[in-house]
């Protein structure tokens, strides 16, 4: 008890403003150029998607088109 | 429902709450309970994300919508696969690599704890109303099936949810989610498969189309520009893009479930998964509902498919006024039936030509005749039960109890009941994760042991699925359940979301200028209800611009001695 009582405390610090643990989250110049290279290693991934969803798009027009000769 | 249909459904709770029991035994600690320790593959979370927004509703009203109205319906999740793309390209990495709980904790770090708290309980408000209207939708089900009072059938959901959820954790949920999301698909195939199935003989895929055709119920995308309509192709693309932006970035039921992943990337795979496959998920399920409508062309629809509706109107005064336009319905459809036999054999005789045309138009009047009938049916049930007809709602079980054999049909009311469990489940476990992480631990125990938080944490759980139980009770009184969880959603979402922008785009931005940008959000939203036409779905585009606007230019007003200055976290990257 006396030891999970510690680790909520030491826990509780980590989640302090400006703690070991909260520093963590404002990174250094290196893991910002990693972070960035690998945000940009999914730019081709996101173009496919973008691709999909405008075809998704036409595609849906033509089949109103043509199951649908009345429609706008 | 038979013998066998009670045992495959019986044994489907069984199994879930077996399955959480097992999972259960990997909680150690908050992390566990609400993070899964940060370790649960990819494919498993897309598909909880994918369940949790696929609730019971998204099974019963929109194939109830696409019956009554085809698949425009569709034009609503269009902009999902470019919401994706943002979120994965920018709220994903900032909430991953914060290393935070909730939505709302990065905030915290972001801004500061006022507009932590006020987000969060904006989330903790919008959210316990849409898990009451998501336990609700089965409730229908049940209680057209047993025949039972839609009080009973919401106390045994609810029960069986919860306690599955507070023993087993977010891990139970997305494992239980895999599976239940799996017996969608299952049941989406069984469904379309049996209508298939209970067609005459003679009539087949082409008929369905075709048949479909005459009243423009394979109509999927509206070009008119028309703000006050929902379903057209820009309120899809502008109001729907900023719904999924703030749906699946500021909502914790969807944050928490691509915070479980083992990594940056697989977070973001889970929500190229659902970019893939949601649209043509919801284009099979509302292919039901015009397979529904092109199979009411051989077997005789009721005229009201809500029994309690009917029930109402035959025990009033009034009861003769529907029995007359039930038969005026039967002797037109029965008209109907004969020129649709007619048409199909018509067509195949000679592909074309004036008998063809001939007998399309003589459809199409039985069908205008049979619309205004049904329309005449809803206005008597509102005027005798002082209430809107939400009889859309009951399309779907109706058919399934009616034509869907044993043993099938228990399956298909299981995967109602998968379906909205599987989003209940998420909502509960993200309510409870916001009020324990961003109230409970930030502002009353900040320190205490993780045995006493994971406590808390089921409690929690235990509340929201009480909360969620006492709005179920009054859900009947909204109108078409999916447009009335929606509709809740977006009175919020936009604003929350103009939250986020602000922080993830504008670096100025202050905790002061995000807080007040926020009420003003709200408040435009609101007055914008009140006073315009304008669809809900703009709500969202609305509320995250005035936030953006206000909290832009608030944040550049010098700041008051000690505020908004100096705070490690107040200008993130």
């Amino acid at each position: 008890m006396m030891q999970e009582d510690q680790r909520g405390r030491e826990e509780a610090e980590d989640r302090r403003p400006g703690s070991r643990q909260d520093r963590r989250w404002k990174r250094t110049g290196a893991e910002r150029e990693g972070e960035r290279a690998e945000d940009r290693s999914w730019i081709r991934i996101y173009a496919l998607v973008v691709a999909y969803g405008i075809g998704m798009i036409l595609a849906l027009i033509l089949l109103t088109r043509l199951l649908d000769p009345g429609a706008p | 429902m038979t013998g066998l249909d009670w045992l495959l459904f019986v044994l489907y709770f069984l199994g879930v709450l077996s399955f959480a029991l097992y999972q259960s035994r990997k909680n150690v600690g908050v992390e566990g309970y609400f993070l899964a320790n940060r370790r649960l593959p990819w494919w498993a979370i897309g598909l909880s994300v994918m369940a949790t927004q696929a609730s019971a509703i998204t099974f019963i009203g929109t194939t109830g919508q696409a019956f009554d109205d085809g698949m425009e319906f569709v034009q609503f999740y269009l902009a999902l696969p470019f919401a994706m793309v943002v979120l994965c390209a920018v709220f994903v990495p900032f909430f991953y690599r914060a290393r935070v709980f909730t939505a709302y904790e990065y905030l915290e770090k972001r801004f500061d704890p006022k507009t932590r708290s006020l987000t969060g309980f904006l989330f903790l408000l919008s959210r316990g109303m849409g898990a009451g209207i998501i336990l609700y939708a089965p409730a229908i089900v049940l209680s057209v099936i047993l025949g039972w009072d839609e009080r009973i059938t919401i106390t045994v959901m609810a029960v069986v949810t919860v306690i599955y959820t507070m023993i087993g954790g977010i891990t139970a949920v997305i494992w239980t989610d895999v599976v239940q999301m799996l017996m969608v698909f299952a049941g989406i195939a069984v469904a379309l498969g049996a209508l298939f199935a209970n067609l005459p003989a003679e009539v087949g895929v082409a008929d369905v189309v075709y048949m479909g055709g005459i009243q423009e119920m394979w109509r999927t995308v509206d070009l008119s520009w028309d703000p006050t309509n929902t379903y057209t192709l820009w309120s899809g693309l502008l109001g729907g893009f900023f719904l999924f932006l703030a749906y699946f970035g500021t909502d914790q039921s969807q944050v928490q479930r691509y915070l479980t992943a083992s990594s940056l990337r697989d977070s973001r795979m889970s929500l190229i998964f659902n970019a893939f496959l949601k649209v043509p998920m919801q284009l099979l399920i509302l292919s039901i509902g015009v397979m529904l409508f092109v199979f009411y062309h051989f077997e005789r629809p009721p005229l009201v498919f809500s029994p309690a509706e009917v029930a109402a109107v035959e025990e009033s005064p009034r009861g003769e006024e529907l029995r007359s336009l039930e038969e005026e319905q039967a002797r037109v459809h029965r008209e109907r039936r004969n020129a649709t036999m007619q048409l199909l054999e018509a067509r195949h005789r000679e592909a074309g030509g004036a008998d063809v045309e001939g007998w399309r138009s003589r459809i199409e009047g039985y069908d205008r005749r049979l619309g205004e009938l049904r329309e005449d049916a809803k206005s008597l049930v509102e005027e005798v039960r002082g209430t809107a007809s939400n009889d859309v709602n009951y399309v779907f079980p109706t058919y399934i109890i009616r034509y869907i054999p044993t043993g099938i049909l228990g399956l298909l009311i299981a995967v109602i009941f998968a379906a909205a469990m599987s989003s209940l489940d998420s909502e509960i476990t993200a309510l409870s994760s916001a009020t324990v992480v961003d109230f409970y631990r930030r502002w009353f125990r900040p320190e205490a042991s993780e045995a006493h938080y994971l406590l808390v944490s089921r409690l929690a759980t235990l509340f929201w699925g009480l909360f969620a139980f006492g709005v179920a009770l009054y859900a009947g009184q909204l109108g078409s359940l999916i447009e009335a969880v929606n509709q809740v959603g977006s009175f919020f979402y936009g604003s929350l979301l103009g939250v986020f922008l602000l922080a993830f785009f504008l670096p100025r931005a202050t905790g002061t200028g995000a807080f007040f940008g926020l009420l003003a959000g709200m408040a435009s939203v609101f007055a914008v209800s009140l006073t315009t036409g304008i669809s809900w779905l703009y709500y969202n585009v609305v509320g995250a611009a005035v936030v953006f606007t206000v909290g832009g230019l608030l944040s550049f007003l010098p700041p008051p001695p000690d505020r908004d200055s100096g705070s490690p976290y107040s200008r993130a990257r």
